[in-house]
């Protein structure tokens, strides 16, 4: 298989873009995506602070990466979540990632903030691991970019992410999380920060890819709580969409945010307020994580 | 040859001389969900491998919260910073990006199929070249 571009030998394939590319080529089409992104989307610019959401997994750190490379001003935010070895290698290969790249790396462990880590929060909600994870990390990601002065938090969700989450909201018709789905979200309330997806054009296969290539090291061992995550069957049956018909994933999602995303935007926007105890943004009267933080400190 | 697979880590051993899409087949390994390794690089799928290779199928796939938005964590109803506007791509490039004066579209007449398309059926306005954001780079076969 020859690299689109110069002919040599390619190193990986793309067939939703019937194309392949050897590794300087492909590292160019990696970073002209993220490029891209920036710009259709108006993330963020070269002169403003941006903080780079970083698990030690395979997109975050290639996020960072491009970023660094790309000349942003970037520093890198872990979120220690107290998961046994898993956090604490993920934690070191941040660690390691920021000092080779002479970049600052903000630590904040979800235990001192919560309670209790999320092995702990998992057994006290009832819920999935997933669910008060999740919380937990967006509730903490833009509180940390407002108290630092950061204005934008990148995350590193790319274009399986992104369509396995829209296939489940789709699956279960959830038409208030639709249109919140986007590559950019606004900072529409003054303690928002903008958030955004500079990898969302990227699928997991090509930001693994150029990890690889890129020499980051980056923790292949998933997350032990991730089994039997609905949005990894998600991603199972869109794979094998994808196999069957390369593209799928990329029209799926696409085809979502360029045809159908705006007709499920509300008329009224919703109210946000104050959380009464934290300050946060909330649609409540007391944020989502402050009740958690009660409900951890009530059983613990 | 030897062939090393994650999450459980483990080897196992299969028969060479063969491309790699054919030792991931028989492995029942969707190509679109590792890495094929071999050294320091990465291999396609049409390549040959032989007795003597030693390959890494390293998965690509991460979930649970990792990188979920939607689908994790929303299960309580309240959002923390989610109820927010979305900003609009720059003028002009999104392709589905309605072009036209904004008039509502007609609506089918009561008792009629909801799928059936009534409106107008006109074409949409094509982005110029290259500003297409969900235009693919090839002709994906």
């Amino acid at each position: 298989m020859k690299c689109r571009k110069c002919g040599r030998g390619a190193v990986i394939e793309l067939r939703r873009h019937n194309a392949a590319f050897c590794e300087p080529d492909f590292v160019e089409f990696f970073r002209n995506q993220v490029r891209e992104a920036i710009r259709k989307h108006r993330m963020f610019t070269p002169e403003e602070a941006v903080l780079v959401a970083v698990s030690g997994g395979k997109d975050s750190l290639a996020l960072w990466e491009v970023l660094i490379e790309e000349g942003y001003r970037t520093t890198g935010l872990y979120l220690d979540l107290g998961i046994f070895d898993y956090s604490i290698e993920s934690k070191a290969r941040c660690e390691k990632f920021a000092t080779a790249h002479g970049v600052p790396l903000i630590v904040t462990a979800v235990a001192e903030e919560v309670g209790a880590p999320v092995p702990i929060i998992k057994t006290v909600t009832r819920r999935p691991p997933c669910s008060g994870c999740g919380l937990s990390k967006r509730y903490l990601m833009n509180r940390v970019a407002l108290e630092r002065g950061f204005p934008v938090v990148a995350t590193g969700h790319n274009l399986d992410d992104e369509a396995a989450t829209l296939f489940g909201s789709v699956m279960h018709w959830q038409t208030d999380a639709l249109p919140r789905q986007s590559p950019a979200l606004a900072a529409t309330h003054p303690k928002l920060v903008r958030r955004v997806k500079p990898l969302y054009r990227l699928s997991e296969r090509e930001t693994a890819a150029y990890a690889f290539l890129r020499r980051i090291d980056y923790i292949v061992e998933e997350c032990p709580f991730a089994a039997g995550a609905t949005s990894i069957a998600h991603k199972e049956i869109l794979s094998r969409m994808e196999e069957a018909s390369p593209g799928a994933k990329h029209n799926f999602l696409f085809g979502f945010l360029d045809r159908a995303r705006a007709a499920f935007e509300r008329v009224e926007a919703v109210a946000l307020q104050e959380c009464a105890r934290c300050g946060q943004v909330t649609t409540g009267t007391v944020c989502a994580f402050c009740k958690l933080a009660d409900q951890v400190k009530r059983a613990t | 040859m030897k062939v090393i697979l994650r999450n459980p880590k483990r080897e196992v051993q299969v028969a060479g001389g063969r491309r790699v899409k054919d030792v991931l087949r028989e492995l029942e390994i969707i190509p679109e969900t590792v890495l094929v390794i071999r050294g320091d690089t990465l291999v396609t799928a049409d390549q040959m491998v032989t007795d003597d290779d030693t390959i890494e199928l390293r998965p690509v796939m991460s979930g649970g919260s990792a990188s979920r938005d939607a689908s994790c964590g929303e299960a309580s109803g309240e959002m923390i910073g989610d109820g927010r506007a979305q900003p609009q791509p720059a003028a002009g490039e999104a392709s589905g990006e309605m072009i036209g004066d904004g008039r509502a579209q007609p609506q089918p007449a009561a008792g009629e199929a909801s799928g059936e398309m009534i409106g107008d059926g006109r074409a949409q306005p094509q982005p110029a070249t290259g500003e297409a954001s969900g235009e693919m780079i090839g002709d994906a076969s």
